[in-house]
């Protein structure tokens, strides 16, 4: 049975249709119709009513397409991209398509679009590449952002959106003014800048190789250095062969850019500018290649719907988070021993108490990133670190969660200490209730078991939690080290999580 | 040769038309040709004319009459060619009127076929004659008198009229009658020998035309035919029903320029001065006509008459045999080649998909198409079925905008989706495409073709159809539609190149590798088959080409501006025309590819108009099957010495000289498919 995926991108909306023919994604139908919605989000900030009404007239006409193939909505996917995320007025766009659509927008963040595409990539090239073995950054080219993801054997590390779209970069190009050298120079030197925040992220990771998505330019590559094709929709390039486009590109002007490689002209101002970010991208790599997939997102999201890859089946979803956890502390400069500790405390206590606290297993991730990043801030300052902690995780970029539980999980990190949550915090306030709640069980369990390493020093060597009979709490503790400040901590932490659940917790020392 | 004056390398291409009108009325004159297809050809001829008057002359009219005075592409000042156009164009009808007088009509008494003058009628044919007037004719005629009181009355353009001029009492008085042209215009009359004798009815009502004036003195008469400018003028731009739009041109063309006033010989120069006058026409330019203005009746004379050895030796198009129009398709590709194979297939594959519970959605363009077609009839029965039924409707196409309409209003009111085209551009593209369910997934069935989906001239016209369920040919397809639509921006296509957008640079990039094979391998090889040839940018590559010594043979049937065979220019360029029973109407491409061949097909003609404001597709034949049959097809084509001319380097036609063993391919073709 055909599904169908709708990608209301920057610069364009699409609609594929495909279906399974062997163990390929046969796309049927591909629609592609021009919407400047990231014109309207980069550089007014919101989408115009007039972006949103056009958005809407089109998708009325791929509802007549999917009808015309019979596509139940259950069928269809419909994702937004840097344009929608980037719209300060997105609400408002959501519930306008979806009011006069009956369509319901998914936004997808970075990590979201490099699962996508690292499932299109383990699946279309199966036991050819050990994605499980190797570290590699994955990007998607949209014309609004360069979404990129760094992966460790299988797991996130982080995810980051550089605005250096093929959208972005033509206008760029187009307001500089100066001669074409020093307009090229200039676009090569702002995407130097920004990929010094990738690089700057990356520091010692060594990464193998680079898998980019791209529709506009991948299969162009090829008229210019005439190699590379390794196969349908995927070229592979090393350093030496991007060196050799660029060469070839340097001193041409765009007219003759498009006449002597066959490069349509409206994107021939920006072929250079891309590959000064293939470049950038060789730059990360030793001695792997770039390989670059020429398909659109859409048909990424289709293949996976289609085939109902599970990239993470064999792994588990929490080692990805607390990957990510782990490199962002090693980021700002922590060190991992504490977070560790207080995060396999915090698992312990969580999987004794949920039940009669009325948690649910799967608030287990917001309670261990919390544990490992509620510290997080130090980086900033010392002093009121918890607040610095709270903005700084409110902005990170996790795989697979939304932006509300990522609000939770800064929440959880900044009730660690001092004041507990309250209405006039603007962050917390915005949550709703149930999420509030969860913010108060969850702040209370960190606060023990950060009192329990309170000196850093990851004192307690085994640690259990016993529920007596009227559901109250004793946290047996072994250790042979000097305990006492760690116990002082405890005995200011517990009232509020007595004033929370309602249960009394005891700590008993007991030698290691 | 100044290389760089147009006029010295390229010939005009209104003069190349007539030079194709030219070889239409040799088909007439040749007595080889059975005498009823020979009326067939001259009616052809005339009715051409007819249209370029409507369309051409009007043009270059239109731009005298601006007071524009600049060459055109081929190097032609307007008023330079309207005197030669002219001066052609009476050459031609003179040849034609005197084919008429000295040898057709002697021809056809000779197989005892008369068309009489009244003078001419037996008693018992007179009295034949005044009763069909009184019963059929007059009743329905209404003479209209021209005077301060009342204006002269719209004459629609190819209609008949007389102009008559009346004296009452001693105030003269002029009156239009209009040939009616709701009745057959040939009468049979009754005939006592073993004869077929006609009459036409304007003679009739030009010899009892005073029954219309009892009382009044009838001073003079005479037949006249006006031909006005049939441009259609909406601006598309602006026009966002264009359905409407076009209808209401439509309703304007009676009221447009007349181009060409055709009169009786013996006209009273007094009323024919009135006449002019009145519809704005220029005295000195009046064709003046010895008998029968209007030649055109000869195809209903050649239909009425009812002797099958004075045709061409008909033949029954040859089937393909399958159960299933999609089993078939699912078993490889093939195509028809029409009219010496059935057009079955193509009505079988709308017709199957109308009923078919699997079938989701049918989608076809529709450029030209028949009364009470087939076609149109299983595209409504499909959407009674509530299959999604996407029609493009081209109502631009040109003198059957009217007709399209009609049948493109039917086919709304039927539950069909009909769109009607993109503004500033045609839908030339002949093309189907069916979606289809099966057991395990979307199976689509897709036809090109060359020609349109009209049963009537898929009889008469050469055209190739493509049957395919390739699914990347399926793809392009329905995007092609979904451009066209509206629904989506074209995107990357597999199988087809497609004007606007990139089909003149394809060709050239095609002709250009050949300039390379010629360099590096001494074997560059164009071989090329259309209706017409008048884009300069593709003629000057052709050039380069030839010039670069790769061999070019084109067979043109119609327009051909490109003068073949010059020294330094075109030497290695051979142009062939084959004008004879079917219409050649086909659009095959080969070239050598380093003796690889590559063959295409395609709906457009290599004219500025198909590259630039029409949807056309060319499309790359993959199967060495039909490769193989197109290039015998081809390669027969080129040896034709019956119906084929010669261009030479003088830019004339000359009959092909016959060999020992006389090819005619058309007629090869029947015999090769039966």
């Amino acid at each position: 049975m055909p599904k169908a995926v709708i990608d209301i991108g920057s610069n364009s909306i699409k609609l594929a249709i495909g279906e399974i023919s062997g163990n390929k994604v046969e796309v049927i139908e591909f629609l592609k119709n021009i919407v400047g919605l990231g014109k309207s989000a980069f550089y007014k900030g919101v989408i115009s009513q007039e972006a949103i009404q056009q958005t809407v007239t089109i998708l009325r006409k791929y509802k007549d397409k999917l009808k015309e193939y019979k596509i139940a909505p259950s069928e269809v996917k419909v994702i937004a991209t840097t344009a929608i995320r980037e719209a300060g007025n997105r609400d408002i766009f959501i519930d306008n398509v979806q009011r006069k659509t009956d369509l319901k927008v998914d936004i997808l963040d970075v990590g979201t679009v490099s699962y996508y595409i690292e499932s299109y990539f383990a699946h279309k090239l199966k036991s050819k590449f050990a994605i499980s073995e190797e570290t590699f950054i994955i990007a998607e080219l949209g014309t609004g952002g360069l979404d990129i993801s760094c992966k460790e054997k299988g797991y996130t590390l982080f995810n980051m959106s550089l605005p250096i779209g093929t959208l972005r970069l033509a206008s760029l190009i187009g307001r500089l003014g100066g001669s074409l050298e020093e307009n090229m120079e200039a676009t090569a030197d702002y995407i130097d800048n920004e990929f010094s925040f990738l690089k700057k992220n990356i520091r010692d990771i060594k990464i193998d190789d680079v898998i980019l998505i791209d529709e506009n330019y991948a299969r162009l590559v090829q008229n210019i250095i005439k190699s590379g094709s390794s196969g349908e929709n995927l070229y592979k390039f090393t350093s030496k062969e991007i060196e050799r486009m660029i060469e070839k590109l340097r001193d041409k002007n765009f007219e003759e850019i498009s006449h002597d490689y066959k490069i349509p002209i409206e994107i021939a101002d920006t072929i250079l500018a891309y590959a000064v970010v293939l470049e950038n991208f060789c730059s990360l790599i030793k001695k792997g290649h770039i390989h670059i997939i020429d398909i659109s997102l859409s048909e990424a999201v289709l293949a996976n719907m289609l085939f109902d890859v599970k990239l993470f089946s064999e792994l588990d979803d929490m080692k990805q988070l607390v990957s990510e956890a782990r490199f962002v502390c090693r980021k700002y400069g922590l060190d991992i021993e504490h977070p560790e500790h207080v995060a396999r405390l915090s698992g312990i206590m969580f999987e004794a108490m949920k039940e009669y606290l009325g948690l649910k297993s799967d608030d287990k991730k917001y309670i261990i990133l919390a544990s490992y990043l509620h510290d997080i801030g130090i980086f900033i300052y010392n002093r009121s670190h918890h607040k610095h902690s709270e903005y700084i995780l409110q902005y990170l970029n996790f795989v697979g969660l939304s932006e509300e539980e990522q609000k939770v999980i800064a929440c959880v990190a900044r009730y660690h200490r001092r004041a507990t949550p309250q209405d006039s915090h603007y962050l917390y306030s915005s949550l709703p209730y149930d999420r509030k709640i969860l913010v108060h069980k969850l702040s209370a369990i960190l606060r023990i078991t950060n009192a329990l390493d309170a000196t850093h020093k990851q004192k307690v060597k085994k640690f259990e939690v016993v529920v007596t009979k009227d559901e109250n709490f004793i946290l047996n503790v072994h250790t042979n080290k000097n305990f006492i400040i760690e116990k002082s901590e405890f005995m200011l932490k517990r009232d509020y999580f007595r004033e929370i659940t309602g249960s009394d917790v005891t700590l008993s020392i007991k030698a290691g | 040769m100044a290389k760089n004056d147009p006029k010295d390398i390229y010939i005009h291409r209104d003069i190349s038309w007539l030079d194709f009108n030219e070889r239409v009325l040799e088909e007439a004159e040749d007595p080889a040709n059975p005498i009823l297809e020979r009326l067939r050809f001259m009616a052809i001829f005339a009715n051409n004319l007819d249209e370029f008057f409507m369309v051409r002359v009007s043009g270059v009219k239109r731009l005298i009459d601006a007071g524009y005075n600049s060459k055109d592409k081929f190097g032609w000042y307007p008023y330079d060619l309207y005197k030669v156009i002219t001066e052609r164009t009476d050459a031609l009808s003179k040849r034609l009127y005197d084919l008429r007088d000295r040898k057709i009509m002697k021809d056809l008494a000779k197989n005892l076929i008369f068309v009489k003058r009244y003078e001419e009628l037996d008693p018992e044919q007179l009295k034949y004659a005044k009763k069909y007037f009184n019963d059929t004719l007059y009743p329905i005629i209404t003479p209209i008198a021209v005077d301060q009181g009342h204006p002269f009355p719209i004459i629609l353009s190819k209609s008949l009229s007389f102009a008559v001029e009346l004296a009452i009492y001693k105030k003269k008085c002029f009156a239009v009658i209009i040939v009616p042209q709701n009745v057959p215009r040939l009468i049979k009359l009754p005939s006592e020998r073993d004869e077929l004798n006609y009459i036409l009815m304007e003679e009739v009502m030009k010899n009892n035309i005073e029954r219309f004036f009892r009382g009044h003195k009838l001073v003079n008469k005479f037949l006249f035919r006006v031909i006005r400018d049939s441009e259609l003028s909406v601006d598309e731009e602006y026009e966002e029903d264009l359905l409407s739009a076009i209808d209401a041109e439509i309703k304007k063309r009676p009221r447009a320029k007349v181009i060409a006033l055709e009169v009786e010989k013996d006209s009273s120069p007094e009323l024919l001065a009135n006449i002019c006058e009145s519809i704005v026409f220029p005295f000195e330019e009046v064709t003046r006509i010895n008998n029968d203005l209007d030649l055109t009746y000869f195809f209903e004379m050649a239909s009425l008459v009812p002797m099958t050895n004075l045709c061409y030796k008909s033949f029954v198009p040859a089937s393909i045999q399958y159960g299933n129009i999609f089993d078939k398709m699912k078993e490889g590709d093939f195509i028809i080649h029409l009219p010496f194979q059935s057009f079955k297939p193509t009505v079988d594959l709308v017709k199957s998909a109308s009923v078919d519970p699997g079938v989701l959605a049918i989608k076809m363009t529709l450029y030209r198409t028949n009364r009470d077609s087939d076609i149109v009839k299983a595209l409504k029965e499909a959407a009674k079925n509530k299959k999604q039924v996407t029609v493009l409707v081209e109502i631009k196409a040109r003198f059957d905008e009217e007709a399209n309409i009609r049948w493109a209003r039917e086919l709304e009111e039927s539950g069909c989706h009909v769109m009607y085209g993109i503004p500033g551009m045609k839908i030339h593209s002949k093309i189907t495409l069916v979606i289809r369910r099966e057991e395990d997934r979307i199976r689509r069935y897709v036809h090109l073709s060359t020609g349109n989906y009209n049963e009537k001239t898929a009889s008469l016209y050469t055209d190739c159809g493509y049957f395919t369920a390739n699914d990347d040919f399926a793809r392009d397809i329905s995007d092609v539609f979904n451009v066209i639509t509206g629904y989506s921006l074209p995107s990357r296509w597999k199988r087809i190149v497609a004007s606007p957008y990139d089909l003149r640079q394809y060709y050239i990039e095609l002709i250009d590798k050949e300039i390379e094979s010629q360099k590096s391998h001494g074997n560059g090889g164009i071989f090329a088959k259309l209706n017409s040839l008048e884009d300069v940018f593709i003629i000057d590559k052709l050039y380069e080409a030839s010039k670069a010594g790769v061999k070019i043979n084109l067979l043109v049937r119609g327009i051909c501006a490109l003068v073949p065979g010059v020294k330094g220019l075109s030497e290695n360029i051979s142009v062939r025309s084959i004008v004879g029973r079917f219409l050649e109407h086909s659009r095959v491409f080969i070239t050598n590819n380093n003796n690889d061949k590559r063959i295409f097909l395609s709906s457009a003609d290599w004219m500025r108009r198909n590259f630039d404001r029409r949807i056309e597709l060319l499309f790359e034949i993959y199967d060495e099957k039909i490769k193989d049959h197109l290039k015998m097809v081809m390669e027969l084509y080129w040896k034709d010495d019956v119906k084929a001319r010669i261009l030479t380097a003088q830019g004339k036609y000359e009959r092909a000289v016959r060999g020992s063993e006389p090819v005619n391919a058309q007629e090869n073709l029947i015999g090769l498919y039966s």
